[in-house]
């Protein structure tokens, strides 16, 4: 069993064949930094909770298309704030399903959002001058009509 | 509301990798730093297909108007990804993909030209370029895109997909008396491509490295020769069917093996014994009965066979022990015998017309994973002998765990001719699982057809999905008769335990009902029943068993004996 530590504190009890689906955690424990527990100082206990779910899942129903399916996409049916925290947290904990997944969720999202309604939804700020944005826009005529 | 955390550029790389053409392009406008993300990203996607679409209906309706914009757009856009591309920020580009209307002219010709040289020299190691041409008559291939010599020389290039291209004319190839081309690739792809026998065989002889090559729709092609290509793991092939052709292959380390609509025309030169074939898949390919001799030896590891629509042959007799997962699809009348122990799962489709037989040497294993779907194009076919014939499949794949699909495509016809499920016993087959749907099915016809299918088999699991929509209510009540209070085993008393039994496996029903846009908007499960089974298990289970125990013993006498001394001439 493996021992995790989230940044605000909270430890987690995970074996290790499931863990190492985390590359990051894989290299960390074969270059035996792995003594009592694992810091991870970039996730937070409510996020790493739920990237435990999504590893503990995939390596149960390993075989299971169908039922993997649908876990994934229940999975990825949360808020911004939190999606974004869980792409963070695939990202630095370096677990390629949950990336991709995460990602492809974000990029189905945008292909439905003009814009305005991505930068809101996604908390974008724009920093472009008006002129710069006209400008951009411009160029890429093509795409927006 | 709070500012999300900031997003490195990484990660809206691989956002932006599942974006389309258009979505790339909008998400520039979004900040600086997805507008940066954007020009270090290293796959970049372009595409022009809204102004196709908008520029094809223009034509079509001689909207002159509707073309000149189409025209300025176009050239907006071609102004654009040459911007992009000069202004790449990033090392250099990894996957590049046009997806581009090409007029047939010169000056779009050497826009293009234009474009693919500044892309090699941003060193695209992935290129898709997929042309697309309005010119969509027979010898179209004089429209095609000559590919530039930039593309050819270019050292970078280790993925090259190209549609509705020509290659330059050979002189062009070489340069000094050696190749010019394509050293580094290790994957080509070619849809549609115009290339002659010749030029084919001197591109393949460029490409040592090659370890992946599709070849489909190209026309100009007689004879395909693939040899001398060490390192070739991958070869897909797909040719017109009333073309011929003549093709051979000895690629000693190749592994999966795809060949799809070679019509009778085409004779194979070589299909040598190959140690290192993992997978082949025929598609509507002509082939003998002779094709399948002696696998054992010629692949000794085959594991995965794909034959669907194949037409040629009547008898196929094959023995493997390699084998582990087929995949087989019939139309025509045939006769599969196989010899191969060690199958893990097999997907067979099979037409209600012709009934294909399939058997097997020696019982599968039980962890064998079976799945049979039986297409039916006209419902005329199904008789009494139908079920016959259903039963006797269901037992060749006896005892893997089979499920059975029947898709219904037109209604069940009034005409259809069975009268009646066959009047001598059965040995029902016992399967994990009936997976049915159908459509504006008379009801009575149809509870006959269940009959007949419960005398074939005994599900375990049961699932309908009832395509007609507004027929919620008569449907629910009919299959609660049916699943919960049948008394029909009264009718047939001659053989009522047989009836009655298919009730005992059957652990699980569903039925599930669609609205007409073929969305699901509804399932009946049929839970309250599952109490009243378990009830009737128990009941039933001691006095009868001995009784079917006894049926099964003898099972093969009894059917053919049975078969003569019913009368019955199906």
């Amino acid at each position: 069993m493996i021992v995790l530590n989230s940044s605000d504190g909270a430890t987690f009890e995970v074996e290790e064949s499931v863990a190492v689906q985390s590359q990051t955690i894989k290299h960390m424990i074969e270059d035996n930094c792995a003594d009592t527990s694992i810091p991870l100082p970039n996730v937070n206990g409510v996020t790493l909770a739920r990237v435990l779910e999504y590893i503990k899942k995939h390596a149960e129903a390993k075989d299971d298309e169908e039922g993997l399916k649908s876990f994934d996409a229940e999975f990825v049916k949360v808020d911004q704030a939190s999606l974004f925290e869980i792409i963070l947290a695939a990202n630095y904990l370096d677990i390629k399903g949950l990336l991709d997944l995460t990602c492809q969720t974000v990029a189905d999202q945008i292909k439905d959002l003009t814009v305005e309604e991505v930068r809101a939804i996604f908390n974008i700020m724009n920093d472009f001058t008006p002129e710069e944005e006209a400008k951009l826009r411009n160029d890429h005529a093509w795409a927006f009509e | 509301m709070e500012q999300s955390r900031y997003l490195p550029e990484g990660i809206i790389h691989r956002i932006l990798r599942f974006l389309g053409a258009t979505d790339q392009a909008r998400v520039c406008v979004l900040s600086k730093d997805w507008l940066h993300a954007w020009q270090t990203c290293p796959a970049l996607t372009f595409s022009d297909q809204p102004l196709r679409c908008l520029f094809q209906q223009a034509l079509g309706r001689g909207d002159e108007e509707c073309e000149k914009y189409c025209r300025q757009g176009r050239l907006k856009f071609q102004d654009h990804v040459k911007r992009a591309l000069l202004n790449y920020k990033g090392e250099h580009i990894q996957e590049l993909t046009l997806d581009i209307y090409h007029i047939g002219d010169e000056d779009s010709a050497a826009t293009l030209d234009k474009l693919l040289e500044i892309a090699m020299e941003k060193g695209v190691k992935q290129l898709k370029l997929l042309i697309h041409t309005y010119h969509c008559i027979k010898n179209s291939a004089e429209y095609y895109y000559v590919l530039p010599i930039s593309i050819l020389r270019a050292h970078s290039l280790t993925d090259l997909e190209i549609e509705r291209c020509r290659f330059p004319a050979c002189n062009q190839l070489f340069n000094g008396g050696k190749f010019l081309v394509f050293n580094n690739i290790k994957s080509l792809s070619l849809t549609c491509v115009y290339i002659e026998d010749e030029k084919f065989q001197l591109l393949l002889s460029a490409c040592p490295l090659i370890h992946n090559l599709d070849v489909k729709l190209c026309e100009g092609l007689t004879r395909i020769k693939v040899v001398n290509l060490p390192r070739l793991k991958k070869l897909d092939m797909r040719h017109e069917i009333r073309k011929s052709l003549i093709f051979a292959v000895d690629a000693p380390s190749l592994e999966s093996l795809s060949i799809s609509y070679f019509g009778r025309t085409w004779s194979v030169l070589q299909l040598p014994a190959s140690q290192n074939l993992r997978e082949l898949m025929l598609f509507n390919t002509y082939i003998t009965n002779a094709f399948f001799n002696d696998w054992t030896s010629l692949f000794p590891r085959l594991e995965i066979l794909g034959l669907k629509h194949c037409h040629g042959f009547q008898n196929i007799n094959l023995r493997s022990h390699s084998l582990k997962h087929i995949r087989f699809s019939f139309t025509a009348e045939s006769l599969v015998e196989l010899d191969a122990p060690n199958i893990i799962d097999m997907k067979i489709r099979v037409s209600a017309e012709t009934m294909q037989k399939v058997s097997f040497k020696g019982a599968l294993p039980r962890q064998c994973v079976s799945d049979l779907c039986i297409i039916p194009c006209y419902w005329s076919s199904i008789d009494v002998s139908w079920f016959m014939k259903l039963n006797e499949l269901l037992s060749n794949l006896n005892p893997s765990k089979i499920s059975l699909r029947i898709c219904c495509a037109s209604p069940l016809s009034k005409h259809a001719s069975f009268e009646g499920i066959p009047t001598f016993d059965a040995h029902p087959v016992d399967i994990e699982h009936l997976d049915l749907t159908e459509s504006r099915a008379d009801l009575p016809r149809y509870l006959t057809f269940l009959d007949g299918l419960f005398w074939a088999c005994h599900p375990k699991h049961f699932v309908l999905h009832w395509l007609t929509p507004l027929a919620y209510l008569p449907v629910k009540i009919f299959f609660y008769k049916k699943f919960i209070t049948d008394q029909r085993s009264r009718v047939f008393s001659n053989w009522t335990h047989t009836l009655s039994f298919w009730q005992h496996y059957l652990k699980k029903t569903e039925i599930h009902f669609y609205d007409t846009t073929g969305k699901k908007c509804g399932q009946q499960d049929y839970l309250h029943w599952q109490k009243v089974s378990k009830i009737i298990l128990h009941l039933d289970w001691s006095a009868s068993s001995n009784l079917w125990n006894a049926k099964i013993a003898e099972p093969l006498k009894r059917k053919s004996s049975s078969v003569k001394n019913s009368g019955y001439s199906g």
